[in-house]
């Protein structure tokens, strides 16, 4: 059971390096973004969308780690007052993954649903967040500015994350043989 | 249920707790742990090139869009420059009158100098709901937290947190920023604070003004230097309208800051500030009038 969870090194390490290249590069664009004036007000959760992609097209696992990781150097890069990014990246990468084989074909139309959900997650993470910082919000104002620009913003602009992270992982050489693997040892 | 039976899922949350936990509360207190500041370091020089690239298109946009409106203001602002260029020959008298009157009582003047760090803008992040700009200047350069920073036309906010070679500014209006400043011409104090429905344009708040009368729109206000963070005299912002505040007897005037948030790229830092008696005007060094 263990041996079939277990890559090689070097296709680890080669994983490692791709999403984490990936992984970084969208972190940077997220938190630059906010300078073109269009964005200043809500911002596509590209990182989170791009943990999900990697937890759908490779493994729950690959998808967990990479969410947790991106959502802790995002948090970190940022300057949130509550850091919520960690689990939601985990939980984003994790159950798409999940969803993935199961629930949902592992393929490129597929992943709308989960896009679909990220986005939304993404929106609940906003509003928590908001909340912490300040708790004299007037929700209607919240959902008009913030959080309905958000949700489509994440849609649209995800696309093209979506599409990177299917490349991603065909070039971090995930085999059918893997998500066999993968797909066996859940639960 | 059957989730929790998973050694994985179990571990990997425990870890993604853990690490929400560590980083919000390093956040809150505005401690950068090695963690950040390496990250911090790390990403410095792609933030800055993706700023640029995310700078360019934002004025290549706003080149296409707001040619228009940029014209109109172009023509106002002509108009503005003719008012003020008879205001300052106007001011230069009065300043000759003024130094004639303090030699003649014997008053003393005073100034405030100032230890300045420029920093350019990498980062500014943004939730929907806080803005906080990451600079490219850091411990290294001798910023520490609770630092005043500023821009060529007046107060951008202070540092709430450094790294080795960044650090992030809480810029005045957000609502977790705050300071005490007075109306120039009158003298009336208030507080300055952030607030969430005038962030979205650009604006923020002067609460605890006790009376309506005094000052009027257009008027422009000033930090006290009350608080230790900001010095004296910097410019914040000038006043729109003021109304009467529902929950006390007090009055709160909405500002127009003096910085103009949408396309601040550079800004400096005050490391530290001296208020002296002047005598004669000097600039020495780094040190400059603000």
């Amino acid at each position: 059971m263990r041996e079939k969870i277990l890559t090689p090194a070097s296709a680890l390490f080669r994983r490692i390096i791709i999403y984490g290249i990936l992984l970084f590069f969208l972190i940077v664009i997220q938190t630059s973004l906010p300078f073109i004036p269009m964005f200043r007000r809500a911002v596509p959760g590209l990182v989170l969308v791009a943990a999900a992609a990697i937890g759908f097209f490779d493994s729950e696992y690959a998808g967990a780690i990479a969410g947790m990781l991106a959502g802790a150097a995002l948090d970190s890069l940022g300057g949130v007052s509550l850091s919520l990014m960690p689990l939601a990246g985990f939980a984003a990468g994790y159950f798409c993954g999940i969803a993935a084989g199961k629930k949902l074909p592992r393929e490129l139309p597929a992943f709308s649903v989960c896009l679909a959900a990220v986005s939304g997650a993404n929106l609940f993470v906003t509003l928590v967040c908001a909340y912490a910082a300040n708790s004299e919000l007037r929700p209607v104002r919240l959902i008009i500015h913030t959080l309905i620009p958000e949700f489509f913003y994440t849609l649209l602009f995800g696309i093209p994350v979506v599409l990177l992270g299917f490349l991603c992982t065909k070039l971090a050489g995930k085999t059918k043989r893997d998500r066999q693997a993968s797909a066996d040892t859940r639960f | 249920m059957r989730l929790l039976k998973n050694k994985f899922f179990i571990i990997a949350l425990a870890v993604a707790i853990a690490l929400a936990a560590c980083t919000t509360v390093l956040s809150v207190m505005g401690v950068a742990s090695p963690w950040r500041s390496i990250l911090g370091a790390v990403a410095l020089p792609f933030r800055w090139c993706a700023a640029k690239v995310a700078q360019g298109i934002s004025g290549f946009s706003a080149y296409l869009t707001e040619f228009d409106r940029l014209r109109e203001e172009n023509a106002e602002l002509r108009r503005e420059v003719a008012e003020l260029r008879q205001k300052l020959a106007d001011a230069g008298r009065m300043a000759e009158e003024n130094a004639a009157f303090r030699e003649y009582l014997g008053l003393a003047s005073l100034e405030v100098k100032l230890q300045l760090v420029d920093a350019v803008v990498i980062g500014r992040e943004s939730g929907g709901y806080i803005t906080i700009y990451t600079l490219n200047r850091g411990s290294l350069h001798g910023i520490e937290k609770g630092m005043a920073v500023i821009s060529a036309y007046g107060v951008v906010g202070y540092v709430r947190e450094t790294g080795i070679s960044w650090c992030k500014v809480v810029p005045i209006t957000e609502t977790i920023s705050s300071l005490g400043a007075y109306v120039e011409k009158s003298g009336i104090s208030g507080l300055v604070v952030g607030d969430f429905e005038l962030r979205d344009t650009g604006r923020c708040k002067m609460t605890y003004i006790e009376s309506s009368e005094g000052f009027s729109s257009g008027d422009l206000v000033v930090t006290s230097g009350t608080g230790g963070i900001y010095p004296p005299g910097l410019p914040v912002g000038v006043i729109e309208e003021v109304v009467p505040d529902p929950l006390s007897r007090t009055y709160t005037a909405t500002i127009l800051p003096a910085t103009d948030f949408d396309s601040l790229t550079r800004v400096m830092i005050i490391t530290s500030y001296s208020l002296s008696e002047a005598t004669e005007t000097e600039q020495t060094g780094e040190e400059s009038q603000p």
